[in-house]
């Protein structure tokens, strides 16, 4: 009798409870785990997982669960805490080659030895990986001088249920070579494919920065201020508007060489003044950080609240702010928001009370403004009666066929995405 | 694999045929199907040509849906074409079938600067965006040499560069939503004013595509301010090594200039033929660098760069002071492949990328390439960003040299694939590449792009033979046909 060459499946560990409820998204508990060492392995667990049709949920650092519908189903996770290497650093390129797992401070940390970073300002809890930040496309303030992943992504590696191991794009910053399928990636919330390695186009570290906060009676002059910088050869870093009662604040962050930096302090103060400012002041360096710690890591959501991403045309940015104090307003809630000027990108949070009357009337008035309201993190009830991400574009038909196409047993993150795919 | 019609071209019957129901969508002045008017559509600016079926020239995107419809019911290839400057054979109609012409959706639709946004439809011309942005202080910034003649939809199609992407980005980082007629002739919207739109990035996927998920309609682009100042300087180096030293030295010094070309010692020769822009002839390479910026500490960041220049036994460093000086400086450059006319009867544009830091060893390999096919290459490099434009002189008079320039490039290509490069930076890869894809990637990585496709387009109809080879075919190099050589511009 011959014994036939067994394949070599890998195995999946079965979770205690104690690890199963820590693993858990929305509630839904896994029952299986593996933490693949290469990405050929992962492209083994993923078709294993296809083969045996298991709901499988991609983790980094597990920092943005929130994020998304809830899951249909969830039986593995699939861990890419030992994807974590640097694969390629060449400095003089201004490009890096990393796995997915790699913490995001640690990817900042090599390419802080050579002064140079990715000029990414994500939310960023202890633990939160490149790839989950990828996936979830999480940017900040920066994302006006420096764009958001989508534009610092040049390459991929994915494994895929169906094909074992792919690649786009490549390791040079312009490349038109096939499909760019990075694009896809970005923002796909574990729902195309498990993103393994990724490549970044980094840049230099500033010589010198600097922040500045004015203080305006209203948003709306905080923001002409700021529309008058966007207008100028001025090259802000972020520019940020703070609303409170007494007015709104604009925390601009600009930097540079010594002498741009100077002009740009001078003129940037100037615009604040002439348009209504009663106190221009340049923040002490750990002030700044504290600031910006706090702009990036979105207002704080209270007890059963929520937080909402409402992005906007930036001349609508004023409107925004007043829409959502006049829909916490009227449903007895709390809201703080804090607006991105130059971006159109608000983040606002909502608490103390019933949610959902607020977050329909303020996706349906930003869908009147050309914007759009995404439900970043609110109580698992709520995300049972209506879609995190919105209502269904006119294109939804070709992101339905791209989803199957791309994990035609539907087992990755299913029903997490717009449209519960 | 040849680059030959795949199929027999219609009978002038069937032509006709197709011709009046094409009519009856658009009308009879926006048809052509007349040999002699089609003529004008066979070639871009590739060595590549077909003849199609007919020209429509639709006047809204209801049209195009209607003309993508009727496609769909009659099994007829398409593609889109805007001026046809494309360098990679994106525009040709490979399969037959028609072509989709944009001359009447040329409109700027909308100017909005309060969001800084403009609406434009395909057929709009790269340069005129910018022109007619100007006077408020704003332009369209891709900005591809080709910019006088192409359109904003063919930009989309081919994610357009140009000299300045190292700073600013691609077509891609400046376009935030389209209006696409799908290959099911559906219009549907991706994108838009704001950003990050819910759902998958199609815009970006999109973006790049090479007319083969759709046809887009109307496009959604970022304005940005002008820039206030710019500052040029050429150094001339004793060799390649020094200049790429000195490239290398100006980026670990934290300055990302605007603008990074250069020249070897061939191109110098032959622009200096040509032009008589005062470069050495003995020289191994030139540098042109720019900066662009605000006014301030522009002086500083141009010392830093001449002193670099002379740490690596820069010959001279000259620096522009006005805008004249400027113009003499970037005079040999800009003539670089016109000059290409005075040495030699044809030449071939080649665009490949590396990684900067690889250039010198690239450069060696490619002048073994040249000795062994007989044939000159020269070089001329964005450096800043690793687009390398490798130049075979040839004569397309001499029989079998056409052929020989093809092998050339296909052994150029194979070197940047070698040190970790890309197929192409800018021109595509249409018909001219797709068999050339295996060398970058694997057919894991391809399955992948051809899902992707037929996930947008089921009936195999938009634009097909582009990109993706049919899976399993060869490495080796596409038979040449016959064809010119076409002057281009970068």
């Amino acid at each position: 009798m011959t014994l036939e060459a067994r394949s070599e499946t890998l195995a999946f560990t079965a979770l205690h409870d104690k690890a199963r409820e820590q693993l858990a998204v929305d509630g839904l508990k896994p029952r299986l785990f593996v933490a693949p060492a290469t990405p050929e392995e992962a492209a083994r667990a993923l078709a294993q997982a296809h083969a045996e049709r298991l709901a499988t949920s991609v983790r980094g650092g597990g920092t943005r669960l929130g994020l998304g519908n809830p899951p249909r189903a969830l039986d593995l996770v699939l861990s890419t805490e030992k994807l974590n290497r640097v694969i390629a650093y060449e400095p003089a390129d201004l490009t890096i080659t990393v796995g997915a797992g790699i913490a995001f401070a640690e990817l900042q940390r090599v390419l802080g030895e050579r002064n140079q970073f990715l000029p990414l300002d994500p939310a960023a809890a202890p633990g939160s990986t490149i790839g989950g930040i990828v996936a979830a496309n999480a940017s900040g303030p920066f994302r006006l001088r420096y764009g958001s992943a989508r534009d610092l992504v040049i390459g991929t590696q994915v494994a895929n249920p169906t094909g074992g191991l792919a690649r786009a794009g490549g390791r040079v910053v312009k490349n038109v070579t096939g499909y760019d399928l990075n694009k896809l990636y970005v923002g796909s919330l574990g729902t195309l494919a498990a993103i393994t390695e990724l490549t970044f186009k980094v840049t230099p570290k500033p010589e010198a920065e600097a922040t500045l906060v004015a203080r305006f009676g209203d948003a709306a002059a905080a923001h002409a201020a700021a529309y008058r910088t966007l207008r100028s050869p001025l090259t802000p870093s972020a520019l940020e508007l703070m609303p409170d009662e007494g007015g709104a604040r604009l925390v601009a962050h600009l930097a540079g060489f010594a002498r741009p930096l100077a002009r740009m302090l001078d003129d940037l103060t100037r615009f604040a003044t002439e348009a209504g400012a009663s106190a221009v002041d340049r923040v002490e360096a750990g002030e700044a950080e504290r600031l910006w710690r706090q702009l990036r890591d979105g207002p704080a959501v209270p007890e059963g609240g929520a937080r909402l991403k409402i992005a906007v045309p930036i001349s609508q940015v004023v409107w925004a702010i007043g829409a959502v104090e006049a829909a916490a307003k009227a449903n007895g809630l709390t809201a703080t928001t804090y607006a991105g000027a130059g971006t159109g990108v608000l983040r606002a949070s909502l608490g103390g009370g019933e949610l959902l009357p607020a977050i329909r009337r303020l996706r349906a008035e930003a869908g009147e403004h050309l914007g759009s309201l995404v439900v970043e993190q609110c109580p698992l009830a709520l995300k049972q009666q209506f879609d995190v991400f919105g209502d269904l574009p006119d294109n939804f038909e070709v992101m339905r066929r791209l989803k199957n196409q791309m994990d035609p047993g539907g087992i990755l993150n299913p029903g997490r995405f717009l449209g519960r795919l | 694999m040849t680059t030959e019609l795949t199929r027999p071209r219609r009978t002038e019957s069937e032509r006709r045929e197709l011709a009046q129901k094409l009519v009856d969508i658009v009308g009879p002045r926006s048809v052509l199907w007349e040999d002699y008017d089609l003529m004008l559509y066979e070639y871009d600016g590739s060595i590549d040509k077909a003849m199609p079926d007919a020209v429509v020239l639709p006047s809204s995107a209801e049209q195009v849906a209607e003309i993508v419809r009727l496609c769909n019911r009659e099994r007829v290839p398409y593609t889109a074409r805007g001026a046809g400057t494309g360098l990679s054979g994106g525009a040709i109609p490979l399969d037959g079938g028609i072509l989709i012409g944009f001359a009447r959706l040329n409109r700027i639709l909308e100017i909005d600067l309060d969001n800084l946004r403009a609406i434009v439809e395909p057929g709009v011309v790269n340069l005129h965006v910018s022109n007619v942005l100007a006077k408020d202080g704003l332009y369209f910034v891709p900005d591809p040499s080709s910019q006088k003649a192409s359109t904003i939809g063919g930009n989309v199609g081919e994610n357009s560069g140009g000299p300045h992407t190292l700073v600013y980005g691609v077509t891609t980082n400046h376009v935030l939503g389209l209006e696409v007629v799908t290959p099911d002739g559906e219009i549907v919207h991706t994108g838009g004013k704001a950003l990050d739109a819910p759902g998958y990035d199609l815009t970006g996927l999109f973006v790049g595509s090479e007319g083969t998920m759709g046809i887009v309609t109307k496009v959604i682009v970022k304005l940005t301010p002008l820039t206030e100042v710019v500052k040029t300087l050429l150094g001339v180096f004793e060799t390649v090594d020094d200049a790429s030293q000195a490239v290398s030295d100006i980026i670990a010094s934290g300055v990302i200039p605007a603008a990074l070309e250069m020249m070897d010692q061939l191109s110098l020769q032959a622009v200096e033929q040509a032009t008589r822009a005062g470069y050495p002839t003995d020289a191994g390479a030139v540098l042109l660098v720019e900066l662009e910026g605000m006014a301030e500490g522009m002086d500083d960041l141009v010392a830093g760069i001449e002193r670099i220049c002379q740490k690596n036994r820069a010959r001279e460093v000259r620096v522009a002071r006005s805008e004249k000086e400027r113009a003499l400086l970037w005079a040999g450059r800009k003539n670089a492949f016109g000059a290409m006319g005075r040495v030699s009867p044809d030449f071939y544009v080649m665009d490949g990328v590396i990684p900067r830091s690889t250039l010198p060893e690239v450069l060696r390999r490619i002048q073994a390439v040249s000795e062994k096919y007989g044939l000159r290459i020269a070089n001329v490099f964005h450096a800043g960003d690793g687009n390398l434009h490798p130049l075979c002189l040839f004569d397309g008079d001499v029989p079998g040299q056409i052929e020989l320039a093809r092998q050339v490039g296909a052994e150029v290509l194979k070197i940047c694939a070698d040190v970790g490069g890309a197929l192409t930076g800018e021109h595509g890869i249409g018909v001219e590449k797709r068999d050339l894809m295996p060398l970058v990637f694997s057919e894991a990585d391809m399955d992948v792009m051809r899902r992707v496709k037929a996930a947008w387009d089921q009936h195999g109809l938009c634009n097909p033979g582009k990109v993706l080879p049919t899976p399993g075919s060869c490495v080796d190099v596409a038979e040449t046909r016959h064809g010119r050589a076409v002057l281009v511009g970068w």
